[in-house]
């Protein structure tokens, strides 16, 4: 079951793109790219926009990217 | 790889594109893509202006509709042909005509009739497939799909691929392009375009919040979760698509498809229903000789060559039908009674006049045809405005449409679009703002457009002090400036409307406006650009008055009723001698001294066009002695003439304080009734045809382009053509740059002395009403409220101020209307006091004979009656006059709402004036709020029990009246504290219109119209007016002073004036130094008045 998280994670990417990802003290490759949007979020309140993405690295996990920072939305227990 | 966005909202899409047809070519020019579809939700309001714009950018255009389909599913349609926009305008019209407004609905039946040249493209996520889709109905989408391909075509309909970065989007995708094979119609990638780039996003999740009425920090299932929906680069879309490189491509076959066509056609052209054997030029041609002999008696030599000339220009350029249809319209008015008068350039022709759709003798003023019809603009259509009494203008609508049928007869649309106002109070709401504090923000702002404001925030002191956060007073400001001219909705214009030999829904989707009226989804820019015919049939309440005020007259009554033609009068009163002959407003003589003799005063108040501030002033300046004086000040007091400083040489040059010269014996018979001053646009084509030679075409065609805004270097050019000609001619180079200046100067305005000529025959005629019959005229105005530069209150004070007495409304004897009575045999209260207060200026002979007349306050004027409520008072009152407060409620059955408002302004004072007590009477007998329902048990007289009870003291019953009338009957506020004023050393009007000028005065009243027109120097100057029981004072205000005080003059109700009295020729008023709050509750409060508490309670038990 997937729960919330929100937690700062430590993602390796390629042309753009995570490619691997650190959850725990484990590295994980992404065996697959299930989907990616974009959320503006609360822009009137100076949020800046968001670049998620659904994987499969071991477990079904949602991220998203904001500037540089990568953090992890919601994984599986 | 190249691509063609084909799903794209502009912001016609209301509420919900972001982007400018501007800023949408624009980008794509910048993308250097070929071709643009434009598919607004369920409208093609921007086809005109885009098949325009295309054609200027070398684009190739493809018109469209996103449509929502009953159960409200979208479908993307392509015009693909002309033919094929035809289908998608009737498609529209249906799912607007057939549905409730605003909620249009294409049923499949439609779409399955109408699908001819159209091509079909399956939408966003709300598409019918795709929505399917979502929710897992697989073989329910392949059932749906499968039916627009069978019905539309399968090379005519394709599965729309959307890649927004949505979740879900590429899932989505997959399925739509599985299912696209399996039944074997095409992919097309689509962006869903709503804006130009990706910043533009704020702007329409702001528009989508007001459209949905959300506030920005709530969610809603329309808001669009990102910036994606922009005009992306053929590379970024083929980024995204690069699984599905057959959408792509499919794009370009979509757009090569796609015809270039045009909307314009001589088939929309009306046909008049001419007498067998006629045609349209000679049947005009008897009419026209008809009309001349009954105008003139004799046809003259000059005048028939004239009209032949006039007549062989309309024949011509096709445009013989065109003056039968607006002659038709015309002649029905006449025929219904139903007062008209023509306005604008039609009054230039002498043709009009003989058809007497204008009351302006072109001939005899020797003015000019071209300004009318240009026969070197054939391909623009004449424009002839016909006024209509205001309460008759829809009759004569009707009869149009019922003339040439509902699919050939509607009116023209206008683009409310966002200016300052509307932008502050939609953009606050959907920022959370406090909406008392947007309330007052958005009133105090000037009529600017909505990126302006940030400009505005120094210059206008009252605009100081938000009292909104600073950082969301930014975001205000930002996102104002984001929405700014995007148009909010689509509304109705004013009269405007087409008539067309084809049925209008080939052209543009029709629908209900709301008004009720249809309108075609173009306004009149695009109605021009199309070459439709277009009549304006304007209501003016002006001419509503006019006709209560001769009905009053020749009545041989005291009451006047406003309303239908045939109803009939209700008197009350003594019956006075009719005039014989009847009173004819037509007939008032050009030439009465008299009503010169009060245009001179500046006492217009009332006074068609001649009632304003500035025009008072110009009257006591100018002094006018005849009809050509009059016609001359309705076209001076105008931002052109007034920035172009001709107002004083005008004046200067006709009291002959300064010398009139001309330059070229030409221009003396041209400007010599304008002192040698450029007045008029058709003394610029005199000018450009005596001078340079011009033909009377070239000479309009020089008028017009001047009196649109050009650059520098374009006026050059035009100066350098005029010179060029005039010298040829023989005119000295120095003469020539000298008489272009003078024209040059004039261009940015100008009024065409046709229209003025109109206005100021209907302004001389309104004085001469006032003159002669201020009783009938001013209770005719009363009576059409709103209208006019005034409020109802002033033209009461103005009214008293002529000597006649104002009686309140009363339940026996007002009729619905104000009407005239004699003042000494009516009320059975203390009648007002009966000296008049009287303008100093005023003969005293007027007001002897007028003191002796009253106006009776109509029961409309109350606050919250309607027609029906006024029909049930009139008709309970036929059978015998109501007794009592009880009597009245049981045999009217209004609701007690009404019945309070009714007696607290004094409608049941002649019954028992002591309102309080009827207060309590009426609770008893009428419980119920908003009930009619009287107590069954009315023998009982509920008085009996009641203790004696104070009634309320006058300055509360003066709040009521106030409150509910929008004057007091009895008095003005400011007589209240005169004596207060006195102590203050404040004077009263009267006396400052008689003090010295240059004397330092203390002046106080109610305020009103402040006003910031255009000046000169540029530099903001704010005039207003002073009221007080005495009459009007005009204050004005200079930048410095109003920069400190501003802020009071627009958000009190009134004030208290330091300054210095300026004269100028004869016209008062005084030049303002400090201003202050007012120092009296009852009169500073009146914007904001409460009622006293305890008003309305049920009676002690």
């Amino acid at each position: 079951m997937s729960k919330l998280l929100n937690k700062p994670v430590t993602v390796h990417e390629v042309a753009g793109r995570p490619a691997r990802l650190c959850v725990g003290k484990t590295d994980h490759r992404l065996t697959s790219l299930l989907d990616h949007w974009r959320e503006t979020g609360c822009w009137w309140e100076g949020e800046a926009e968001k670049e998620f993405y659904e994987v499969e690295a071991g477990g079904r996990y949602v991220l998203y990217r904001e500037g540089t920072q990568w953090t992890l939305h919601t994984g599986e227990d | 790889m190249g691509f063609t966005h084909l799903h794209v909202h502009s912001d016609y899409s209301f509420l919900d594109g972001a982007s400018n047809l501007d800023a949408l070519l624009t980008q794509c020019a910048r993308l250097e893509m070929p071709a643009l579809a434009i598919t607004d939700h369920d409208n093609l309001c921007l086809a005109v202006r885009f098949l325009k714009a295309a054609k200027a950018a070398n684009l190739k255009p493809i018109l469209g509709a996103e449509v929502t389909l009953t159960g409200g599913h979208h479908l993307t349609l392509l015009a693909q042909n002309r033919p094929g926009y035809a289908n998608l305008c009737q498609l529209l019209s249906q799912a607007h005509l057939a549905n409730e407004r605003g909620k249009p609905q294409t049923g499949k039946p439609a779409l399955a009739t109408h699908h001819e040249g159209l091509l079909a493209l399956s939408g966003c996520w709300r598409g019918e497939v795709p929505s399917l889709i979502l929710r897992r109905e697989f073989a329910r989408a392949k059932e749906v799909a499968e039916w627009y391909r069978d019905t539309l075509g399968r090379e005519n309909y394709f599965l729309e691929l959307q890649h927004t970065y949505r979740p879900g989007d590429q899932r989505l995708n997959r399925y739509l392009s599985q299912l696209a094979e399996a039944i074997r119609v095409g992919i097309v990638a689509t962006n869903n375009v709503h804006y130009a780039t990706k910043p533009e996003f704020k702007a329409q999740d702001v528009l989508t919040c007001i459209r949905t009425l959300t506030k920005l920090a709530e969610p809603h299932a329309e808001r669009k979760i990102n910036g994606e929906l922009y005009l992306k680069s053929p590379a970024e879309m083929a980024e995204l698509f690069a699984q599905y490189p057959q959408a792509l491509t499919n794009t370009l076959v979509i757009a090569d498809r796609c015809e270039r066509y045009e909307l314009r056609g001589e088939g929309y052209l009306p046909e008049y229903p001419l007498p067998v054997g006629e045609t349209a030029a000679g049947y005009l041609h008897k009419l026209t000789y008809l009309g001349a002999k009954a105008r003139y008696g004799k046809v003259t030599e000059p005048l028939r060559q004239r009209l032949d000339y006039e007549l062989s220009v309309i024949d011509q350029l096709g445009f013989s039908n065109y003056f039968l249809v607006v002659w038709d319209v015309a002649h029905f008015a006449r025929r219904t009674k139903i007062r008209y008068a023509g306005r604008g350039s039609a009054a230039d022709s002498a043709v009009a006049y003989c058809l007497y759709l204008t009351l302006v003798d072109a001939f005899t003023r020797n003015l000019r045809f071209e300004r009318f019809i240009n026969p070197a603009r054939a391909h623009a259509l004449p424009d002839i405005d016909l006024d209509f009494d205001a309460r008759y203008r829809d009759n004569v609508t009707d009869y149009v449409v019922e003339k040439y049928g509902k699919q050939h007869v509607a009116t023209v649309c206008t683009f409310n679009c966002y200016h300052a106002r509307s932008a502050i109070r939609d953009v606050g709401k959907a920022l959370n703002f406090p909406l008392a504090e947007i309330d007052r923000f958005a009133k105090l702002m000037p009529w600017i457009e909505a990126d302006e404001i940030r400009a505005a925030l120094p210059k206008y002191p009252e605009l100081r002090d938000s009292k909104i956060p600073e950082r969301k007073f930014h975001l205000l400001l930002d996102l104002c400036q984001a929405v700014a001219e995007h148009p909010r909705h689509l509304g109705t214009h004013l009269g405007g409307i087409v008539i067309s030999r084809l049925p209008l829904s080939h052209l543009s989707p029709l629908q209900t406006a709301a008004k009720g009226v249809t309108v075609i989804q173009f306004d009149k820019d695009d109605v021009e650009e199309l070459r439709l015919i277009k009549l304006d049939l304007l209501c003016l309440r002006m001419l509503s008055a006019v006709e209560d005020s001769v009905k009053s007259i020749n009545s041989g009554q005291q009451s006047a009723v406003s309303g239908q033609p045939s109803d009939k009068l209700h008197s009350t009163i003594c019956t006075l001698q009719s005039p014989n002959p009847p009173f004819s407003f037509d007939a008032i003589p050009l030439t009465d001294r008299p009503t010169y003799d009060l245009l001179n005063t500046g006492e217009t108040v009332g006074i068609f066009q001649l009632e304003s501030p500035a025009q008072r002033a110009l009257q006591s300046r100018l002094k006018a002695d005849n009809i050509e004086d009059v016609v001359a000040s309705v076209a001076l007091i105008r931002p052109g003439p007034i920035q172009g400083n001709m107002v004083d040489p005008f004046l200067a040059r006709r009291k002959g304080a300064e010398p009139i010269s001309y330059l070229h014996p030409e221009l003396e018979s041209i400007l010599a009734k304008t002192y040698g001053v450029v007045l008029f646009q058709e003394q610029v084509i005199e000018i450009a045809i005596k001078i340079a030679g011009f033909t009377p075409g070239e000479a309009d065609d020089l008028r017009r382009v001047m009196t649109h805004h050009r650059s520098h270097r374009q006026m050059q050019e035009i100066g350098e053509n005029f010179i060029r000609k005039a010298r040829a001619r023989g005119v000295s180079k120095e003469v020539a740059d000298t008489v272009f200046s003078y024209i040059q100067s004039y261009a940015g305005y100008g009024f065409c002395e046709a229209h003025a000529a109109a206005f100021g025959d209907t302004a001389y005629k309104t004085a001469y009403l006032l003159r002669h019959h201020p009783a009938h005229f001013y209770a005719a105005l009363l009576s059409n409220q709103p209208m006019g530069f005034y409020s109802p209150h002033t033209l009461v004070n103005e009214a008293r101020l002529h000597g006649l007495a104002i009686h309140p409304p009363e339940v026996n004897r007002s009729e619905k209307a104000f009407t005239v009575e004699q003042r000494s045999a009516i009320s059975a209260q203390p009648s007002a006091d009966s000296t008049p207060r009287l303008s100093h200026n005023l003969q005293s002979a007027i007001c002897n004979l007028q003191s002796s007349w009253a106006i009776r306050v109509g029961l409309q004027q109350v606050r919250g009656m309607s027609e029906s409520v006024l029909d049930k008072i009139l008709a309970a009152r036929e059978d015998r006059p109501f007794t009592s407060l009880p009597d009245f409620v049981a045999r009217t059955r209004i609701s007690r709402d009404l019945v309070e408002n009714l007696l607290l302004c004094g409608a049941f004072d002649a019954l028992d004036p002591n309102r309080k007590k009827l207060l309590w009477e009426l609770a008893d007998v009428q419980p119920e709020k908003d009930k009619g329902e009287a107590r069954l048990d009315l023998e009982t007289a509920p008085q009996a029990w009641l203790p004696p009870l104070e009634d309320f003291d006058e300055v509360q019953r003066f709040c009521y009246e106030w409150d509910l009338l929008g004057f007091s009957p009895h008095k003005h506020p400011m007589e209240f504290c005169r004596q207060r004023m006195k102590l203050l050393g404040v004077q009263t009007n009267a006396d400052l219109k008689q003090t010295p000028s240059g004397k330092q005065v203390r002046a106080a009243g109610v305020l009103i119209r402040p006003h910031r027109p255009p000046t000169r120097s540029g530099r903001t100057v704010v005039f207003f007016s002073l009221e007080d029981e005495t009459g009007l004072l005009d204050v004005t205000v200079f930048e410095n002073i109003y920069q400190k005080f501003g802020k009071l003059i627009f958000s009190e109700s009134a004030l208290l004036i330091d300054g210095r009295v300026t004269d100028r020729e004869g016209s008062r008023s005084v030049t303002a130094q400090k201003i202050s709050r007012f120092p009296n509750p009852t009169v500073a409060n009146l914007k904001s008045y409460l009622r006293p508490p305890g008003c309305g309670q049920p009676p002690p038990q």
